[in-house]
């Protein structure tokens, strides 16, 4: 055959199979164009001059492996899809006389022509809409200029390499598959009519059993750190238990109602629990792979999007005040001196002072013994997380000067205070010292700076720094010889952000220069400079699940699509022989359109029942990054779902249509 | 007389009006009960045109069908599935089951269509599946059987709601020699049963188990045939005989 033929066979091809190539192509191209605008930002020279940039661009980094593999395992899924639909047409060129060499050749030359096509648009409208990309990304971390928009070099190499090799595999396992068939078995493509597998039980059984385990941790999960530990089990559990019952239980399920013959033989359940068996054999791991991935979307469309309207919320958590100054490791005079020194400084650059909060304390993390009610100090954080708790110890006058409270303490007597349940009312022990507990406060006046609240919290407040120090004593060497109290400064100024920012570097640099202070540590911060490490990193977690999110959908839509093509040409004879049957044409619609809904909503049903089990685990996580406002979670998920449903039933009834198109 | 087809014409026109095709120009015959009449005619003479009208999938131009005394052509749309359901049986050339009901099941779906109970339709399969030699294999699927045995569902399928008139288009089409003699034999066996049989074919050796042959020529019935006292071998003969003069142009005035 002359070599032209080729060429121009391939593209007759591609032409001729447009209904599937374009969808294809397209998403090549949108998968090609994502990643490169990923690798564009990430390594974007503008970043490192950023506030925060490392956090950004770990976030960026990540992105593109995700992307990565994304793209590996999506573009093999629909390639696979492609080369199904085609059988008969590889067949009918191998019966008309085309060797498999011949056939190989124009496959070849077919996969080139995309790649090139894939390639070369995937490249150009990467560059294209990169420029865009970069201000929404502007935009959500709320930076400066530092971003500069060019053509990135690096970002076509690796996207080129990347992408080159994708399609060579791609293109060897085209090959092999068609080497490995027989003629006949192309002829008769998808015809050929499954066997009634033997049994499903096992399988059945394993995905009841993985996804009960993975929803029973999800639920009974009651701190952030094993949340931590055990989500990402979970989630494995969970997408094994979906394949699982996705591909075996609900043919499990539909044979035990079949095998009931009164409900069986009934009109509507007869065609429809044998067209759901039909197509669950088909559909089954399709429709698993939509189900996770919108899972996947939901998930992380709903928490990032909480993280960046909470940040606020995160950013009070963390810091209390505007401004903070922590001395560590002071004694009272010079916790006094400090703090006389600071309020000169804030008065001499002429702001007001307002919500001044001053304490010293200690703080360690104890384990609460609820039966004999003392405190230990615990070996194994991780093991005892439920009963540890972060304890800080104030001598009272922290709280008389906070609240203007007249209590009077004797050396036994304490005031608790805790946010979170503590089974503790009247006396208990720290080590081997008595305490009384002279009563719970509901509010002690100010809140501390935590580093995290996966630990349960409690304030005891003790009668001067004398009992702190007896405390300190009687755990001997565990906690160090540092029997020093930590001293805090917090307030606020009602100035912009710009003049905090200032008066803080001011302070920083008085503090850090005076010879008096230089053996004491200080930790200075100011909301106005951690709000940008914040947004760089909440920002970039947002962008992410943005664009990554976007790249989900496209890949559950493109699914869809096909799904509903091949349903489309598999249903045309069962249609057809239906009405010859007595099947009126309206009964025939009513019939497949219910199973056609189903088949296509069950994923994002699941989908949905996945989030509401895995969303106290999501929630805790979330706190663990300081983010405790759960009713905004709640309201991010729930308008997540309700735009991903609206979208997902858009995307099938704008699909159903080309399904009706073939059916009729 | 179970089925009166009167002065019955069909002209198919192109989606934008411009060509008429015309498929039937005026066909006239009548089949009393228990007959087993063929209808034969080359491709293009209106066979599966006439078939698709008797079975009401299709409508005619002009002309009326009475089934039972019962006119087809003013049956309302929703009414339609119903009648064929409860008085048509169909045998089609590809078998036409489906692949995703067990044998059984394929067997059982116009009774389950017309919503009978389960015992009802249990009592209704043991005779068909014995008639036609099919118990063993009820519980396989269509694609692990041989064609002949799913020419036998398909019969099957047809006969189990008795219907008054029995409707087979080209039936041994797809079948090798073999299994074509055996249906036959089924076929004939079914009607001296009682059922009525109407079959559309190319075949002369279907034909010629028939008790009449209708031929059908640009759209009307041009001749036919009664077998009378003839044998299968002399019918097939004298069908041949016909056949011939078909072709060569002769003219028949039946």
């Amino acid at each position: 055959m002359h070599n032209f033929m080729y060429f121009k066979l391939a593209a007759e091809n591609i032409k001729k199979n447009a209904k599937m190539y374009i969808p294809y192509l397209i998403t090549s191209i949108i998968t090609i164009m994502m990643f490169y605008i990923m690798i564009f930002l990430a390594y974007n020279p503008g970043l490192t001059g950023m506030k925060g940039s490392s956090s950004v661009g770990t976030v960026l980094n990540m992105g593109i492996y995700v992307i990565g593999i994304f793209a590996v395992i999506f573009l093999f899924y629909t390639n696979s899809f492609l080369l199904k639909r085609r059988k008969k047409e590889i067949g009918l060129y191998n019966i008309l006389g085309m060797e498999k060499k011949h056939i190989a050749r124009i496959m070849t030359i077919e996969n080139i022509y995309s790649y090139l096509i894939n390639m070369i648009s995937g490249i150009f409208f990467g560059i294209l809409f990169s420029r865009l990309m970069l201000l929404l990304l502007i935009k959500i971390l709320r930076a400066g200029t530092g971003f500069v928009f060019n053509i990135s070099l690096k970002g076509i190499y690796i996207t080129f390499i990347f992408f080159t090799i994708i399609s060579a595999l791609i293109l060897l396992n085209n090959i092999r598959q068609i080497h490995l068939s027989k003629p006949i078995e192309l002829l008769k493509g998808g015809n050929v009519g499954e066997k009634e597998p033997k049994s499903k039980w096992i399988i059945a059984a394993t995905g009841i059993l993985t996804m009960g385990t993975g929803y029973f941790m999800a639920i009974t999960v009651n701190n952030a750190v094993s949340a931590l530990n055990y989500f990402f089990i979970a989630v494995i559990l969970v997408i094994i238990g979906t394949y699982c019952l996705f591909t075996a239980g609900s043919i499990v399920l539909l044979k035990i109602l079949r095998r009931n013959k009164k409900y069986y033989y009934k009109t509507n359940h007869f065609t429809s629990v044998s067209g759901m068996i039909y197509r669950m054999k088909q559909n089954a791991v399709g429709l698993a792979n939509i189900c996770i991935l919108s899972t996947m979307v939901l998930v992380m469309l709903s928490s990032t999007v909480c993280l960046y309207i909470g940040q606020d919320n995160v950013l009070n958590n963390r810091f209390p005040t505007n401004i903070g100054i922590n001395t560590i490791f002071s004694n009272k005079e010079e916790s006094e001196s400090v703090s006389n020194t600071v309020k000169k400084i804030v008065q001499d650059s002429g702001y007001k002072i307002e919500a001044y909060n001053e304490f010293r304390y200690k703080v360690y993390t104890l384990e609460f013994n609820k039966e004999e009610k003392t405190f230990l100090p615990s070996t194994d954080i991780t093991l005892n997380i439920d009963k540890m708790y972060l304890a800080y110890f104030f001598p009272i006058e922290s709280y008389i000067t906070q609240t203007g409270s007249d209590v009077v303490l004797n050396d036994e007597d304490v005031l608790i205070y805790s946010p979170d349940e503590i089974d503790i009312s009247d006396k208990f022990l720290i080590q081997d010292l008595n305490f009384h507990v002279k009563g719970m406060v509901e509010n002690p006046g100010f809140t501390i700076q935590t580093s995290g609240s996966y630990m349960k919290l409690v304030y005891i407040f003790v009668k001067d720094e004398e009992i702190i120090s007896q405390i300190h004593n009687q755990f001997g060497d565990y906690y160090g010889d540092y029997y020093k109290l930590s001293h805090v400064i917090g307030f606020d100024v009602i100035e912009n952000e710009d003049k905090q920012t200032k008066l803080v570097s001011t302070l920083r640099d008085t503090l850090e220069s005076t010879d008096e202070y230089k053996n004491l540590t200080f930790q200075i911060y100011s909301t106005a400079e951690e709000r940008f490490d914040f947004y760089a990193l909440y920002g970039g977690l947002f962008f992410l699940g943005l664009f990554l999110g976007a790249l989900f959908i496209m890949a559950t839509v493109l699914i869809i699509y096909y799904k509903q093509i091949s349903e489309g040409y598999e249903d045309k004879q069962r249609f057809y022989i239906m009405q010859q049957v007595g099947m009126s044409k309206v009964e025939v619609r009513k019939s497949i359109r219910s199973q056609v809904l189903t088949v296509f909503f069950l994923p994002l049903i699941s989908a949905i029942v996945h989030i509401i089990f895995a969303f106290k685990m999501i929630t805790m996580m979330l706190e663990l990054l300081n983010l405790t406002n759960v009713s905004l979670f709640v309201i991010c998920t729930v308008a997540t779902v309700i735009i991903f449903t609206v979208f997902y039933t858009a995307v099938y009834s704008l699909t159903a249509r080309t399904y009706y198109k073939i059916v009729e | 007389m179970i089925l009166n087809v009167k002065n019955l014409k069909k002209v198919y026109t192109s989606r934008f009006g411009g060509h008429h095709v015309q498929a039937l120009s005026n066909v006239t015959f009548s089949v009393d009960e228990g007959e087993f009449i063929a209808i034969m005619g080359e491709s293009g003479s209106g066979k599966t045109t006439l078939l698709n009208i008797l079975a009401a999938l299709d409508k005619p131009t002009s002309g009326e069908v009475f089934l039972d005394g019962k006119a087809l052509v003013g049956i309302s749309e929703k009414e339609i599935s119903a009648f064929r359901r409860d008085n048509l049986g169909f045998v089609f050339q590809d078998f036409n089951l489906l692949d995703n009901f067990s044998i059984k099941d394929n067997i059982l779906l116009p009774l389950v269509l017309a919503g009978k109970s389960f015992e009802k339709m249990n009592t209704s399969l043991k005779p068909v599946l014995i008639k036609l030699g099919i118990e063993d294999i009820i519980e396989k699927y269509p694609y692990e059987i041989s064609g002949g045995q799913k020419q036998r569902t398909a019969i099957a399928r047809a006969i189990i709601t008795n219907p008054k008139l029995l409707l087979a288009d080209e039936p041994t089409g797809a079948l090798d020699s073999r299994a074509t003699d055996s249906l036959l034999k089924l076929f004939r066996k079914i009607n001296e049963d009682g059922q009525t049989v109407l079959m559309v074919t190319h075949s002369i050796k279907a034909a010629s188990h028939a008790s009449r042959v209708l031929f059908l020529r640009d759209g009307t019935v041009f001749h036919q045939i009664y077998r009378g006292e003839s044998t299968n071998e002399e019918l097939y003969q004298k069908i041949s005989d016909t056949l011939t003069i078909l072709a060569t142009g002769g003219g028949f005035n039946a």
